[in-house]
């Protein structure tokens, strides 16, 4: 008979089934297993393959870019920075902070580092910022070299968030 | 005749042959890392690179060599990397007499290596860098400043992570 034939493909099928008879229905069987075994082997390897090409798991994340202004920017100055933010690869559009917002800001940051804000820091010692919201898996720094050289930009932070949580923030 | 040219009966029983086995097994491979990648995608699997990270600890000045020896273990514990490095006052002083002197000023005298702070250094790579691994150092009283550094291993950019 043509029994002979299958047993290099399918020799583990074979030994699983030695004791059975050779009915219909089993050799029918066969093709399915073959498919699901093989199946499973391709995507062991595809894993395995990914993971040694570096390959791992990366969540979005939120990032917040933070552009501190100069106290003495001009408002020329500051125009030109919201646009140089603008027109950054970034869905949304630069929003600037007030020195109220950017002091609960300083204040939280202050406060997570288990101190409190100094007397000094008042509501007008503290800077004014942009800010411009985006998410990815990793963040590139390289865009921020528009806006980092500009005339009235003192700092730049980005923040970076995980399901709301504060990650950490990376100074490009 | 019809009976026999429709009904699949006498066809299923004899063996399915060899050749059309191979094809079944190499299309199932394919099904099944296909399967395999787009699931991966899916849950947001991608390349992603090895960094350079430098940690440094920048102990206060008070900082006794016990201590010192202290927080360089339980840095070495935390960052698996290639060994601490002790960058002593000295070298601190050195590096900012000479930042210094390229902006063609002379360091205060008051400013001594004594009155500088001692740093601890640890080079590690990986994909990531856990912060929250590093707290243990941030919040002893004797670690003054804890900086961390990256290289991008795509890149090449320099960035600093703060914690």
């Amino acid at each position: 008979m043509t029994a002979p034939e299958l047993e290099g493909p399918v020799s583990m099928t074979d030994i699983v089934e030695s004791g059975e008879p050779s009915a219909p229905a089993v050799r029918r069987a066969r093709p399915v297993r073959l498919a699901g075994v093989c199946a499973l082997v391709g995507a062991i390897v595809a894993v395995a393959v990914l993971l040694v090409a570096g390959w791992r798991a990366m969540p979005v994340n939120r990032y917040e870019v933070l552009v501190f202004l100069d106290a003495e920017a001009t408002a020329e100055q500051r125009e030109t920075i919201r646009v140089a933010l603008n027109d950054l690869p970034y869905k949304q559009n630069a929003r600037p902070r007030t020195k109220a917002e950017s002091r609960a800001e300083v204040k939280k940051l202050y406060a997570a580092a288990g101190d409190s804000l100094p007397e000094t820091a008042s509501p007008e010692s503290v800077a004014e910022s942009l800010m411009v919201r985006t998410s990815g898996r990793a963040f590139d720094c390289s865009p921020l070299a528009a806006v980092t050289g500009l005339p009235g930009v003192a700092n730049l932070l980005v923040n970076e968030y995980r399901k709301g949580r504060h990650l950490s923030s990376i100074a490009c | 005749m019809i009976d026999l040219a429709d009904s699949p009966e006498p066809e299923a029983p004899s063996p399915p042959r060899p050749h059309r086995l191979v094809l079944v097994a190499g299309l199932s491979l394919m099904a099944g890392a296909g399967a395999a990648v787009a699931v991966l995608l899916f849950t947001g699997w991608r390349p992603t690179p090895i960094h350079q990270y430098e940690v440094t600890v920048v102990l206060k000045v008070e900082t006794t060599v016990e201590q010192r020896n202290e927080i360089s273990v339980a840095l070495e514990n935390i960052v698996p990397g290639d060994g601490v490095r002790l960058v002593t006052r000295e070298e601190t002083f050195e590096q900012l007499r000479t930042a210094w002197e390229s902006r063609n000023r002379d360091l205060p005298d008051s400013v001594t290596p004594a009155t500088m702070r001692e740093q601890l250094k640890i080079s590690t790579s990986g994909r990531s860098l856990d912060c929250g691994s590093l707290d243990v150092l941030q919040d002893d009283t004797r670690v003054d400043d804890l900086l961390v550094s990256r290289v991008n291993g795509d890149n090449g950019q320099k960035a600093w992570i703060v914690c």
